[in-house]
């Protein structure tokens, strides 16, 4: 049991030895022999008080029993002599006791060393751990440290009190904030350098601008220089002398300092160079850009509605027919709905409408009467800019409409609505149903003189103004003229005396127009007013885009920012002229106006190329209609918006002419309707003749050639094959005319196909319909879906 | 006598190449033997060393190291890198072109050639 404890002791002083031993120790293999703290200051003989407050002071300072014992071994030699020199065991012991909190940095040891020998008062060291807690860097913590003990213990030794030395100098805050800024050239002060060199060296050090590491580098081997300068016997001024000048110094030692960084910075700062040299040139160049945009301004010389109403105002009043019509128009009543009036003024009696449409015609007596009047007079006369328009613009404005945005006389040629077109197709449809009306009265005079009215009418429209629009207009009204004259032939071949059917072929010859010829000359003046209003005008003929030249683009109905033929790369947004712009809206226009801009070809350019699409398009539909002929324009037109660059270049060109590409003035389109206007044209002339030759002969021709020279003075031809109308008469003894139609192919007539086959081709990719067109008889029934509008 | 800055700026980094092919010296071994060994000809201050240095440690001819001097001061040695090596090789051959031809144009001349010459006179 003796041996077992005696064991036990023996391994515990053991372990207490080990835990004794200092790590240092114990690497080397050796064991301290065991001491407690307590033993030391136990032997020391110290008064209970300060013995007390040094166990307690050691065993909060160190964690490890030979930290522990060391500490008692460096403080009791201090405090045993600070005893020799007067000092009482209670102020040593109030000094320990007060060491709290310790200073950042400095080693416990260090601190109760300090606090032990040097005289400071107890809240001087409080102000050193506030200092130190404002000091990032640990060694400079210890530099302050040692620094403010040794002149604070020099100034008291003179007799300065602490309050005094405290109140002398700045707040915790700012002296550590001055220490911070030291941080970079912490081996100067460690060096111990005279003041003049380290005021001289920790100023090039902070000319220099370099990163902090690499400051730290240059201070600790500039230090060690001036260092080994004054060990080799140099003094402080001679040093400062031979540095030079700060300021170069600084610089230089900069320049080649960060020629030393490593490659990613300077990939990285390249890289930045590269950025903002290449930002800057890219807003150098929108500026300029800008500033080309908005000092250019539009120069609208020429105001082509105007010019129009001039014209039409040399027009004695008497002469003009639109006051006339115009009466009409107002007069008409509300109850009117265009899809069944169209369908009941095209088939009449066999139309389910034809009931209302009687009955509107009964109430509108009148205005029928003021459009028969209106149709002859000699000119239309209509002016745009005229104050009695308004109760004819008011009357139809649909609800929530202004009148300024159905017709605003300032607006470009490209933005006129041309109302009054529209009413002429009304008044064109009311006197196609009072044809039928008359014709199932059995009135023939009143049907003759109403056709003759549609034809005048047709006359009319075509001067409703100088465009393209217009003369499709009146095609459309003459072609009903004559496609009613075929329709009353065929359900009522003897209405009419001859006599009556000599005057309808006079009128059929006399409203006769090659709308292609006369009314592709106005579209030279729409390139013309175009131009004026996107460019501005150096008065040579060039100029450049302006402001207001790309709003207007912008807001045409052919600007489609999804459509990659006619959008500004995506970057505009498209707006209506009269609407306020958002903020976003305008933002985005001022971003990215100048660019697209900047893309577009100047006037002289761009009209070049406007006139030469213009004369490849007008060569086009003036050929001969020949099936499946390539286009020159369509060619033309495709490599330019096939091409990204020439497609910006010339974007006003290719919004100006996508509607003579895709819409119902494509040349496909065009070529179709002239040829079919006139095959129908010579269609109502030869089945006249072969109605009057019936009547004189008692049978049908045996062929259309028959008709020559006694009723017809040439063959009819169907320019669709340059051929004569094809005419048979049919096994039940009837006579049948044809055109071979679009496809230029003759078919006997074994499929055929209708009016609208032929004149609602407004698609060339969509193909020609195949099969041939029926002239003669006309159809009669209508078809079994409604007639859309 | 002071070198013009220009010549100054092509002699001094050779010149401080040669002084370090002898072993590792740090900015102010360099100072004092630029000054002793070249009769103060090429003296340099502290301001045109550093930089100096810097450029050939950036051009990776020579490499610096931090090391205790014999004081137990801590000191940045610099060494002669290979690459330091064949510069001072060849620039060594250039200023050697260079003083024969100046030799020769009689910008220069040989001390030892000199009382020669005076005597043939």
């Amino acid at each position: 049991m003796t041996e077992r404890t005696d064991n036990h002791q023996s391994s515990s002083s053991t372990f207490r030895r080990l835990l004794a031993t200092p790590l240092h120790r114990l690497i080397r293999g050796t064991i301290s022999d065991h001491v407690s703290y307590q033993q030391v200051i136990d032997e020391a003989d110290f008064d209970p008080v300060l013995a007390k407050a040094l166990r307690l002071r050691i065993r909060k300072a160190g964690r490890r029993s030979c930290t522990r014992v060391e500490l008692a071994k460096s403080l009791v030699p201090i405090c045993q002599e600070q005893q020799k020199g007067g000092r009482s065991a209670g102020e040593l012991a109030a000094a320990l006791q007060n060491a709290d909190p310790g200073p950042r940095g400095v080693a416990w040891k260090t601190h109760l060393q300090t606090l032990l020998e040097s005289r400071l008062p107890t809240n001087a060291f409080h102000v050193l751990a506030q200092l130190t807690r404002r000091i990032r860097s640990r060694p400079l913590c210890r530099v302050a440290y040692d620094s403010c003990v040794a002149e604070w213990s020099k100034q008291m030794a003179d007799g300065t009190e602490f309050a005094e030395i405290q109140a002398a100098m700045p707040d915790t805050i700012q002296l550590g904030n001055r220490i911070n800024q030291l941080h970079c050239i912490e081996p100067v002060l460690m060096d111990d350098l005279p003041n003049e060199v380290s005021t001289i060296l920790h100023d090039a050090v902070r000319r220099t601008r370099l990163w902090r590491n690499e400051k730290r580098d240059v201070a600790k081997e500039l230090s060690t220089h001036f260092s080994a300068g004054l060990e080799a016997g140099a003094s402080a001024r001679e040093l400062v002398e031979s540095f030079g000048d700060t300021t170069t110094a600084a610089k230089l030692i900069r320049r080649a300092k960060v020629r030393c960084r490593p490659t990613v910075w300077w990939a990285w700062q390249r890289t930045w160079q590269l950025a903002t040299i290449g930002g800057g040139l890219i807003l150098m160049l929108w500026l300029v850009l800008f500033l080309r945009l908005v000092t250019a301004s539009p120069n609208v010389i020429v105001d082509y509605v105007a010019r129009f109403d001039d014209r039409q105002s040399a027009i004695p009043s008497d002469d003009r027919a639109w006051p006339i019509y115009r009466e009409g128009l107002v007069g008409l009543t509300k109850d009117w709905v265009r899809t069944d009036f169209v369908d009941a003024s095209e088939f009449g009696r066999q139309s389910k409408h034809w009931d209302t449409a009687k009955d509107y015609l009964e109430r509108n007596d009148a205005s029928v009467e003021l459009f028969v009047q209106a149709s002859r007079q000699p000119e239309l006369g209509f002016l745009f800019d005229d104050p009695s328009n308004d109760a004819w613009l008011i009357k139809d404005v649909p609800e929530g409409v202004e009148r300024s945005k159905l017709y605003d006389p300032k607006n470009s040629v490209l933005m006129v609505l041309l109302p009054h077109a529209q009413d002429l197709r009304r008044v064109e449809i009311i006197l196609q149903a009072a044809i039928k009306e008359a014709a199932a009265r059995g009135d023939a005079e009143r049907v003759t003189e109403l056709v003759e009215a549609t034809f005048r009418l047709s006359s009319h429209a075509r001067q409703t103004y100088d465009c393209a629009v217009s003369y499709l207009v009146s095609q459309a009204i003459y072609n009903s003229a004559g496609d009613e004259i075929v329709r009353l032939l065929t359900s009522d071949p003897g209405l009419m005396s001859d006599s009556q059917l000599e005057r309808l072929t006079t009128s059929i010859k006399r409203h006769s127009r090659d709308f292609v010829i006369e009314g592709l000359v106005f579209d030279k003046v729409l390139i013309e007013d175009t131009l004026q209003r996107i460019y501005s005008d150096d008065g040579n003929g060039g100029g450049r885009v302006t402001q207001d030249g790309l709003r207007l683009l912008c807001s045409s109905d052919f600007y489609r920012p999804d459509d990659a033929a006619v959008n500004l790369r995506g970057s505009l947004p498209p707006f209506s002229l009269e609407d306020e712009l958002t903020f976003s809206q305008n933002a985005q226009f001022a971003v990215f106006a100048p660019r697209a801009a900047s893309l577009i070809a100047d006037r002289k350019t761009l009209k070049a190329k406007m006139i030469e699409l213009h004369d490849l398009y007008v060569d086009d539909i003036r050929r001969p209609y020949s099936f499946g002929s390539k286009s020159k324009f369509v060619a033309t037109y495709d490599e330019i918006v096939n091409d990204v660059a020439v497609r910006a270049k010339l974007l006003p060109a290719v919004m100006f002419y996508q509607n003579y590409y895709h819409s119902w003035l494509a040349v496909t389109r065009i070529r179709i309707g002239r040829a079919a206007s006139q095959t129908s044209q010579a269609s109502w002339l030869a089945v006249i003749a072969i109605e009057r030759y019936k009547r004189q002969e008692g049978e049908w021709p045996q062929s259309i050639e028959a008709l020559v020279p006694n009723l017809l003075v040439e063959v009819p031809i169907d320019h669709f094959d340059g051929k004569s109308l094809r005419y048979r008469i049919n096994p039940d003894g009837s006579p049948f005319v044809w055109s071979v139609g679009p496809d230029g192919v003759d078919i006997a007539a074994e499929k055929l196909i209708g009016r609208d086959d032929v004149y609602g081709n407004t698609d060339p990719t969509s193909g020609i319909p195949p099969g041939d067109w029926q002239l003669f008889p006309a159809v009669l029934t209508p078809p079994k879906q409604e007639l859309a509008d | 006598m002071r070198i013009e800055r220009e010549l100054m700026r092509g002699a001094g980094p050779v010149a401080v190449l040669k002084l370090l092919e002898s072993g590792a010296k740090y900015g102010y071994e360099l100072v004092e033997q630029l000054t002793a060994e070249t009769n103060g000809v090429l003296e340099v201050g502290q301001s045109t060393l550093y930089p100096l240095l810097y450029n050939l440690e950036s051009q990776g001819l020579i490499k610096p190291q931090w090391q205790q001097a014999d004081s137990g001061r801590q000191r940045k040695y610099y060494s002669l890198t290979g690459k330091g090596k064949k510069r001072l090789s060849r620039d060594s051959k250039q200023w050697q072109a260079v003083s024969e031809a100046m030799l020769r144009l009689g910008v220069i001349s040989d001390p030892h050639i000199e009382p020669a010459l005076e005597g043939g006179a």
